[in-house]
């Protein structure tokens, strides 16, 4: 065990100041933040928690958590991406333009749709790397690129979605929302195998110190290109489930997930300067952002102004973060000083 | 001209400086000298503005001092010329040299005009340089120019020098003494920082020794001989900070373990030696000879262009720093923030980056072997942290050090090679990490420290190279290595002239 030193000493306040700083904090955070709104609305409206409202929920919520998910991993290695939204838009497109009601079809087209998802971001993916362009000025003009070509798949929104996915997708097991089961599946069968294997902690260590992983051997281009590759997977699941919640294929429906994907992983705790942040978090904060928006719309909230809610609400939360990291280094260096003064007499 | 009076500061309840006084007089050069970490470069941004909480008093021509930007000690008549270059890379030479000050180089001044008064100031000192040319295009040491230019360029009455010549070559050395000594003649005064001896002797009037942040002595030039100054600087038995080395018989008996031939790259011409197992070989040299640009060759991170590595007889190929991991090398680099960690991840995770390769079940990572590793470092090297999931940022400076140490003692290396491991780190870590690399070499790792610590490789080498424009100019062996030898081969003088001086 690590020889510890008495709690007079400075360096040991440092560190008991350190450790609340721990990444856990935004997660448990954003998570009581969640039960919160939870509560207030079921007192406010105790329709709100029935199963079927509940379920309805997790639907609404699934696209933006999946997206959010693809937009953590790309914030992870210390990039953005802009081309999210047009993405989903694409594959939704892609999909209501093809589908037939047989299964084969289905899965024939689902096969299809995360092809063309990791494709368009392992397009991104090698601009970041080998032409060595920055993240935000690629998947700026990859998203004009998708995002036409999902007007020509579909200039108009329609095309035909079975109904049967939103059946599965609407449904339940017992009491708990298929949609649900789909999310946890997507964390605890692509996302925690991930983290925890030798590419996961690579997506850590170039994200927080690109030079630092390479002198540690780690191939800093291939762990880049492989977080396009897994956000890939996971904006064509996103794509494809919106496209199967509404039914339709739309070019422009993908849109505000751009924005509310970074939104989603900054509310739960992923930092834009990489190598922080995480699934579990963005969902957290994708059903944060859900629930604030049917709150607003419970009050009858103009449309409009929802968008400057939303904006207003990541703003004060980041905000928020900040200034209390702030004020934790600076009661920590005060602790500092006067112990270092009490040691000296 | 210039008093400083009972000045201490701390960080985070670190004591850096312990109640300094301090005075310089015009027409005088005082020398600040100490080992690295004695507290110099913060008692010169205390003095130039630069840091603004500290206690203690400043005096300026008797009048209390108290600036509060670097800009305002400036106005005041006081510039620092700092290791930290202060310049705009994008910016030609003669915006620069301008840069910052009230008035001059602002938005109304013209390109002519600009260029005129830098042609003026350059004329006065005696230097030549193309004035148009980017900043970040020129060289280090001419980058050093500049900045040296820059703080003159409005005739201060105080100019502190910082490790001004580290970064300059024979002949802007002798250019920058000289430019001391003018600056003498008309009344200015001068503190000079430098851990160059020689330069202090020639110039200083008065020569004041900080050790680990507090003042030691303030002697009189024409008192004292270079030894006497060594002697207040280093303040104690050097058995005292170095471990016991390995007996030179003992050693030849041993395998090399890494064998160089005809090494050409960046930097390095026709380098050839060897490391035995078990042996603790250092790198010296002046600032920028090849030392560092030696190891990244080695570790990959800079292509050889020519030449053969051979480890453990092997002959190998080092592309990139993953192939040296796999081959057993490991490297301790120079910028430990920047090269060595991952600020933002765990002590654990850090120390676990360079081996995860090793404890993988079925492409997962193994994290119950990977504890037990952590764990073992965290103990063997005694890294002070609450835990092996505390943060790095919550370390000091020596016990992320001790962490990077741990990553390549988790690699189980048979070279390591190490680039100024003791930069920046206080000196109680750093007689830790002494202990730690003799024991890390009695386990029969070859070891390569570059070191720009004069001090360190006499205590902590078994064998010194000393480097001098990219090529291995001396080897010092034992009893030979000695400041003076090191120093001598350092600027390619015969060392035994140097030890006569």
């Amino acid at each position: 065990m690590p020889p510890h030193r008495g709690a007079g000493e400075p360096n040991a306040l440092l560190k008991s100041a350190g450790e609340s700083l721990s990444h856990a904090g935004p997660i448990i955070i954003i998570y009581l933040v969640l039960l919160a709104m939870i509560g207030v609305l079921g007192v406010i409206s105790p329709n709100f928690l029935s199963p079927g409202l509940i379920g309805n929920l997790f639907s609404t919520a699934l696209p933006l958590a999946l997206a959010g998910i693809a937009q953590t991993v790309i914030v992870l290695i210390k990039g953005i991406d802009l081309s999210l939204g047009s993405i989903i838009s694409l594959v939704m497109c892609v999909a209501a333009s093809l589908m037939r009601d047989s299964a084969l079809s289905i899965a024939s087209v689902f096969l299809l749709c995360l092809a063309i998802g990791v494709a368009a971001e392992v397009i991104n993916g090698l601009f970041v790397v080998y032409a060595r362009l920055q993240s935000i000025i690629v998947t700026l003009a990859t998203s004009l690129i998708f995002g036409g070509v999902a007007l020509y798949v579909m200039p108009q929104p329609g095309g035909y979605v079975p109904e049967s996915l939103l059946t599965i997708l609407s449904g339940s097991v017992g009491p708990i929302p298929n949609s649900a089961i789909i999310l946890i599946a997507c964390l605890v069968c692509v996302w925690l195998p991930i983290r925890r294997s030798r590419l996961g902690v690579g997506w850590y260590a170039v994200g927080g110190n690109e030079s630092g992983a390479y002198f540690s051997g780690v191939n800093v281009n291939l762990t880049k290109i492989s977080a396009f590759v897994v956000a890939g997977v996971f904006a064509a699941l996103a794509g494809f489930l919106l496209a199967a919640e509404t039914l339709t294929g739309d070019p422009a429906m993908g849109a505000p997930y751009t924005l509310n994907s970074i939104a989603a992983s900054v509310l739960g705790g992923a930092s834009l300067a990489g190598g922080i942040g995480g699934a579990i978090g963005t969902v957290g904060g994708a059903f944060v952002l859900t629930i604030f928006v049917d709150v607003l719309f419970f009050f009858n909230v103009s449309a409009y102004f929802q968008y400057v809610f939303s904006g207003a609400i990541v703003i004060v939360a980041l905000a928020i973060v900040s200034m209390s990291d702030w004020a934790r280094s600076r009661r920590a260096n005060r602790a500092f000083a006067s112990a270092a003064r009490a040691s000296d007499r | 001209m210039l008093r400083v009076a009972g000045v201490s500061k701390s960080y985070a309840g670190n004591p850096v400086l312990k109640n300094i006084d301090l005075e310089l007089d015009p027409g005088k050069a005082h020398a600040l000298v100490g080992e690295n970490g004695a507290g110099k470069s913060t008692l010169v941004k205390i003095m130039s503005g630069g840091i603004l909480s500290y206690e203690g008093k400043l005096e300026l021509e008797g009048r209390p001092y108290r600036p509060s930007s670097p800009s305002n000690a400036q106005s005041l008549g006081v510039v620092a010329v700092q290791q930290e270059l202060s310049l705009s890379p994008y910016l030609p030479v003669y915006q620069n040299l301008w840069l910052g000050k009230g008035g001059v180089g602002g938005l109304l001044s013209s390109k002519a005009e600009l260029r005129r008064k830098s042609q003026e100031l350059l004329d006065r000192y005696g230097m030549s340089m193309e004035l148009g040319r980017w900043v970040g295009d020129l060289s280090l040491e001419e980058q050093q120019l500049v900045e040296i230019l820059k703080a003159l360029a409005f005739d201060p009455k105080v100019v502190v020098f910082d490790e001004p010549t580290s970064a300059l070559g024979a002949t802007n050395t002798r250019w920058l003494l000289d430019l001391i000594a003018g600056l003498k003649r008309r009344g200015r005064a001068v503190l000079l920082i430098s851990h160059r001896l020689p330069e202090v002797m020639e110039l200083a009037d008065a020569i004041t020794v900080l050790k680990d942040g507090a003042k030691v002595a303030t002697v009189d030039r024409r008192n004292v001989k270079e030894e006497d100054v060594v002697r207040l600087m280093v303040g104690r038995d050097l058995s005292e900070v170095f471990p016991r080395k390995t007996a030179l018989d003992e050693l030849a008996a041993r395998e090399t373990m890494l064998e160089v031939r005809d090494l050409r790259a960046k930097g390095v011409d026709d380098a050839s030696f060897s490391v035995r197992s078990g042996e603790v070989v250092g790198l010296a040299g002046l600032e920028g000879q090849g030392q560092h640009d030696l190891l990244l060759a080695l570790f990959g991170a800079n292509a050889a262009v020519s030449g053969q590595i051979k480890i453990a007889g092997v002959e190998s190929v080092v592309r990139k720093p993953s192939d040296a991991i796999r081959l057993g090398v490991g490297l301790v680099p120079v910028d430990r923030r920047t090269e060595g960690v991952v600020l933002p991840l765990s002590i654990s995770e850090n120390i676990a980056l360079a081996s995860l390769g090793r404890r993988q079940r079925w492409g997962w990572v193994d994290r119950r072997k990977e504890r037990d590793v952590v764990l073992r470092a965290i103990s063997d090297l005694g890294i002070h942290a609450t835990g092996p999931a505390a943060g790095l940022v919550t370390l000091s400076g020596g016990n992320q050090q001790k962490v990077v140490l741990g990553k390549w003692l988790a690699t189980t290396p048979r070279v390591l090679l190490m680039d100024d491991p003791t930069r920046g780190v206080d000196i109680e870590a750093r007689s830790d990490i002494y202990r730690q690399i003799r024991e890390i070499a009695a386990r029969g790792v070859a070891i390569l420290v570059n070191s720009t610590d004069t001090l360190e490789l006499v205590g902590l080498c078994d064998r010194v190279l000393v480097m001098f424009e990219g090529r291995l100019a001396r080897e010092l062996v034992g009893e030979a290595i000695t400041e003076e030898a090191i120093v001598g081969a350092a600027v390619g003088v015969n060392g035994d002239r140097h030890a006569a001086a």
